[in-house]
């Protein structure tokens, strides 16, 4: 009898364990059959009354009604909970084309950009980065730069003076002078100076004010050979490793012989095209060996030392290499041309 | 320096083409910048012979020939005869400027087509038309084109020189460097034999140098009987394409052989020198002259004059004066070939703002050996064209000591320099290329400079020379040995790069403005008569107004910045500007002055916003915040005390004070000043010197030990009077939280009810944690307790729970 009643409850739990859909409906079901008035409980409790020799037999088939149960219960909570994820996870989807949530980074100036490159690239050869005043004395900018007083040379760089004796300076050259004699006797010398610098033109292409890098090392048996591994190596690392450069004669009263400084063309790689005026080159730098004048004033003996010295305009470069075709967008610092980089 | 290829060619044999050349002599050195094909700017015009002459109502109806056609053409000039061959412009003709030549009627008489003149041929240069016809060569041919027949095109190469090489502003030294790229010969032009009718120069002028140390060299020859009149075509032809004006066959020459031989050469008309006496001497302070382009010039005691003994007839080396001009009627000359003193020359021509040919020559130095060639070739091309009768003789004040420059290289030292294996051979070869003769002695090469290059000086030049011709292509690359050195920045350099990585981490973007800016920015930032920031040094000879003092703030650019973004529809902009302000010492300078590193920043408009937040527009604590970053950076934490700079608004301002320096501002722009700056949004700005907050850096943060013990954690609402500030309440807290305060913060801040009206509330949260033991709730509330008591009795706060 009391068999028939477990077998029969069984199947009741069996059919409303199914038949629950969430956690609480299973709940209630197993408090119904299994709970301390639970249906199997009660079963369990009134197992004295029956008679001995079928006690083994029923309470071992008690207990495995209500393993069964539990096993049923814990299997249909399993999928009631994975059907209730489910159900989350599905209604939390969000639109992932949305945009993200971008910390705010701003952008550097190209032309710091364009620094720190440079920089980045002298450093690595051993060049340390040597600073002097933009407001300069005319000795320093001239004078010890073998360009003294009514020096043709000087109209080349048309000056903004503050007295007679004290002007913008128009190159970063002056760095040159500063950092021998800081120095003197010791060598080697090696350094880029970057900076501002200052010229009276303003035209399509010229800024009154614009950045320079110079470089200059001075050491025992420094070549003009030199110059060249100095300035291909720079070439190659700031435009790329197939970049070409080529040197021809010119003229700055501070060197002595000098170089004006091309790379193969940015654009075209040498082939010519629009950019480089179909000749296949860029003229980027002016260079030359330091005069032997210059290193006198600086402290050094040019029978003893010798020395190469470079200087590049910071814009030329950054045009040639991000395609930037004015050069009044360096200064004009419209958001729309700061964004793009 | 244009210099006409086939010109050229006559003093240097050519037989490459002009662009190879160009090529060739850039990688010289001599840089040419574009070859221009120059042509005769006319079509349709041929040479025609004239057959016959009719006179028809005070008209000249000429008979035309022109090969395969007979023109009846009416001409107005007169120096036209029969048999005369000249450049007829057909019907259809274009001359320059454009001026179409159709069949015309005059008086009705049919004009098939004009009888042109030399300006007409000329690309619209030239003497004007005082001879009326060109009447071509009699052995002209008829029926070809007129370019053609009078050679009318050439290729210009033009040159870009470089200072150093003054002896390239001529035909003949340019000659000498495509010589020595191309080995071809050279023929020097012909300065004689001179006939030189007539008497002795003795009586035809006189020089007097009184200023030898600025003139030490003077040549005067002298023409008499000469007939001033337009020079031959060719003639003005060579000097048009040479970027020269043709104006008399006299000046004309003067031209033509400064640009044959770089000698300037002047020519007065000997009759307005008076008793064809030169004077060479300083000028007297405050002399004038009207030169010859009409302008009245005033001069001072340091310039040079060529004078007769009334008055300055020329500012020596840079421009005859008006009243000694050659003019039509000019029957006798004296020429005048002399070599001055660069560096005279420049600041004479610098001072007065007036560049010539001939000045820009003198300046870079003219050869001081072909003073009286030069003027013997003037004397020539006289003869030669006929124009005149030359004196016998010539007057040559010479002071210079001719003495050839000789140079020692050492052939070692050279290749140590260029770090090259040149042969001491192939140097002596490639210097005598260029006209330098060499001795090999034991201690090395002995250089005899020719004169005319004024730049090669010593060893180091010679070195040049050699490079330049071997070919700077076939150095060898190398990279320099020697010891190590540590490469990198000044600590200094990195502090502001670290500074400018901070802001840029924070969302700013930077940017860079001019160093000199308009003197008005003081006034438009309301500035003070005496406020140090108007200390600006001034520049001496600035370009315009707007940028005409050196900035003292970095406050104008940022202001600037923003008024040209929002004008631009750019409604929200974060940006700063790191770089250095200029401060004198003493106004005027005397000394260098101040030069600071500061950053500055601004923020307008709302700060980048993202689906579902709020809307956050720029304000104080904004870039208060970006000011306590860069602080922290620096190890340090600044007082912000209140201030009360005057283009800020006055009630949302501070100064930054760390320990007893002030290092900067930030605020929120005053009103007035946006309204100036044509700004219509609230500008947050703040402006830190960054040397100063460098001297101030604490060193580098030292590691404590983690906490091991648990930590409690309160809250704590203050009512408070507005007139407390949150600095205040803070201070309280901190004290009477003592060491046990690890950690207090600020979440909130309202006012409104219920809060009354006059206060505020502050809403802290604090973390209490002891080092030694785990503290209990008691501890905790022992020290709130004490901070609400000392709150309440101190600033009259009272508390919410």
């Amino acid at each position: 009898m009391m068999k028939e009643e477990l077998l029969a409850a069984l199947d009741q739990a069996k059919a409303q364990i199914l038949a629950s859909s969430s956690s609480t409906e299973l709940k209630e079901v197993k408090v119904r059959f299994l709970g301390k008035k639970g249906v199997i409980t009660q079963a369990l409790r009134g197992l004295g009354q029956v008679p001995p020799d079928e006690r083994p037999a029923i309470g071992k088939l008690a207990n495995d009604v209500r393993q069964s149960i539990e096993a049923l219960v814990e299997a249909r909570d399993y999928q009631i909970k994975q059907a209730e994820t489910d159900a989350r996870l599905k209604k939390e989807a969000v639109d992932i084309t949305l945009p993200g949530v971008l910390p705010e980074v701003g952008r550097k100036h190209l032309i710091t950009r364009t620094f720190e490159e440079i920089e980045r690239v002298f450093s690595n050869m051993g060049y340390q980065v040597a600073e002097g005043p933009e407001i300069e004395t005319d000795w320093y900018n001239f004078v010890a730069l073998n360009m003294p007083k009514d020096h043709p040379a000087r109209d080349m760089q048309a000056s903004f003076y503050v007295t007679d004796d004290i002007l913008l300076r128009t190159h970063t050259s002056p760095v040159q002078i500063r950092t021998m004699q800081r120095m003197a006797p010791r060598l080697p010398v090696r350094i880029i100076a970057p900076g501002r610098v200052y010229r009276r033109d303003d035209d399509a292409t010229h800024s009154p004010m614009f950045h320079q890098v110079e470089g200059l090392v001075v050491d025992r048996g420094i070549t003009f050979g030199d110059l060249k591994g100095a300035l291909l190596t720079f070439a190659r690392e700031f435009f790329g490793e197939e970049t070409e450069i080529r040197l021809r004669p010119s003229y700055f009263p501070f060197t002595e012989p000098s170089a004006e400084v091309d790379i193969s063309c940015t654009m075209c790689g040498g082939g010519g095209c629009r950019v480089c005026k179909g000749t296949g080159w860029l003229e980027i730098l002016g260079s030359g060996m330091v005069h032997p004048e210059v290193l006198r004033h600086g402290g050094y003996d040019p029978e003893e030392v010798s020395g190469f010295a470079f200087g590049m305009g910071v814009e030329r470069v950054t045009m040639l290499k991000y395609g930037v075709d004015d050069l009044r967008l360096f200064f004009q610092n419209d958001a729309r041309f700061l964004e793009q980089f | 320096m244009q210099v006409p290829y086939r010109w050229l060619s006559e003093y240097v044999k050519l037989d490459i083409q002009p662009e190879e050349l160009a090529d060739r002599l850039t990688r010289a050195g001599v840089h040419v910048d574009e070859v221009a094909k120059r042509r005769a700017e006319f079509e349709g015009v041929r040479t025609g012979i004239i057959r016959a002459i009719e006179q028809a109502d005070g008209m000249r109806v000429c008979s035309v020939s022109v090969g395969d056609a007979e023109l009846s053409i009416v001409t107005g000039a007169t120096n036209v005869r029969a048999g005369d061959r000249v450049a007829v412009a057909v019907p259809g003709a274009v001359l320059p400027r454009g001026q179409r030549v159709e069949t015309a009627v005059v008086r009705g008489r049919r004009s098939e087509g004009m009888l042109c003149c030399a300006t007409e041929l000329l690309l619209g240069e030239g003497p004007g038309n005082r001879e009326g016809v060109l009447i071509l060569p009699a052995d002209t041919p008829i029926g070809t084109d007129v370019a053609q027949a009078l050679e009318l095109y050439d290729d210009v190469l033009v040159l870009d020189l470089t200072p150093n090489y003054a002896h390239c502003q001529s035909l003949v030294g340019l000659s000498w460097e495509v010589s020595a790229v191309t080995g071809a010969p050279l023929h020097t032009p012909p300065t004689g034999p001179l006939k030189e009718q007539g008497g002795a120069l003795d009586g035809g002028g006189t020089v007097r140098v009184l200023a030898q140390d600025l003139c030490p060299r003077y040549v005067l020859r002298v023409f008499e009987a000469v007939t001033v009149a337009p020079s031959p075509l060719w003639m003005q032809w060579r000097l048009l394409l040479s970027g020269v004006r043709p104006i008399s066959n006299i000046v004309d020459i003067t031209n033509y052989v400064m640009l044959e031989m770089g000698q300037p050469i002047h020519a007065f008309d000997a009759r307005r020198v008076k008793d064809r006496a030169i004077i060479v001497r300083r000028a007297v302070p405050g002399e004038i002259i009207r030169t010859l382009d009409g302008e009245q010039r005033t001069l001072s005691d340091d310039m040079l004059v060529i004078a007769d003994s009334s008055g300055a007839v020329g500012i020596a080396g840079v421009m005859g004066g008006e009243n000694s001009e050659v003019s039509d009627d000019t029957s006798s000359i004296l020429l005048e070939s002399a070599y001055f003193s660069p560096s005279s020359i420049a600041s004479t021509s610098r001072r007065l703002g007036l560049r010539t040919e001939a000045s820009a020559r003198f300046e870079r130095g003219v050869d001081p050996s072909g003073t009286a060639r030069a003027a013997d070739r003037c004397a020539y091309l006289v003869e030669e064209m006929g124009i005149g009768r030359v004196r016998k003789g010539v007057i040559d004040v010479d002071v210079m000591r001719h003495e050839p420059r000789r140079v020692l290289v050492r052939p070692d030292k050279v290749n140590a320099l260029l770090g090259t294996d040149i042969k001491e051979a192939e140097m002596q070869r490639i210097l005598e290329r260029l006209n330098f003769s060499v001795t090999a002695a034991p201690e090395g090469l002995w250089v005899e400079v020719p004169p005319r290059r004024v730049d090669v000086l010593q060893e180091v030049d010679v070195a040049e020379e050699v490079a330049r011709l071997w070919g700077y292509d076939r150095i060898e690359t190398t990279l320099p040995s020697g010891k190590l050195t540590r490469g990198g920045k000044s600590a200094r350099r990195r502090w502001h790069d670290a500074m400018r990585d901070r802001l840029l981490a924070m969302g700013l973007d930077e940017i860079i403005t001019y160093s000199f800016v308009d003197p008005a920015t003081a006034d438009m930032l309301g500035l003070g008569p005496h406020d140090e920031l108007r200390r600006a040094i001034p520049l001496a000879n600035p370009l315009r107004p707007e940028q005409s003092v050196m900035r003292t703030t970095l406050l104008g650019g940022l202001l600037e910045t923003a008024a040209h973004n929002l004008k631009r529809r750019i409604e929200s902009m974060r940006f700063f500007e790191l770089g250095p302000v200029y401060r004198p010492r003493a106004l005027p300078l005397s000394e260098l002055p101040d030069e600071r590193v500061c950053v500055a920043g601004a923020a307008f408009g709302h700060r980048k916003r993202h689906f579902g937040e709020p809307a956050r527009e720029a304000d104080f604590f904004e870039v208060k915040g970006w000011v306590e970053n860069l602080a922290a950076h620096a190890g340090v934490r600044p007082e912000f005390i209140r201030s009360d700079l005057v283009f800020l608004h006055p009630g949302r301002q501070a100064s930054v004070r760390v320990g007893e320096s002030i290092l900067g501002y930030l605020g929120e722009v005053h009103p007035d000043v946006l309204e100036r700056y044509g700004i219509g949004k609230r500008v947050v700005v703040f402006e830190i010197d960054l040397d100063s907050l460098y001297a101030c850096e604490a060193a580098s943060p030292r590691y404590s030990p983690l906490a091991r013990f648990p930590a409690v954690e309160r809250d704590l609402a203050v009512m408070v009077p507005r007139v407390v500030s949150a600095a205040d309440v803070e201070a309280i807290i901190r004290r009477e939280g003592g060491s046990l305060l690890e950690k207090l913060e600020l979440f909130d801040v309202y006012t409104g009810p219920p809060v009354p009206e006059g206060y505020v509330s502050l809403a802290y949260s604090m973390r209490y944690r002891s080092c030694d033991r785990t503290l209990s709730d008691e501890d905790a509330e022992a020290v709130q307790a004490r901070i609400r008591e000392s709150l309440i009795r101190e600033i009259g706060a009272s508390l919410r729970s």
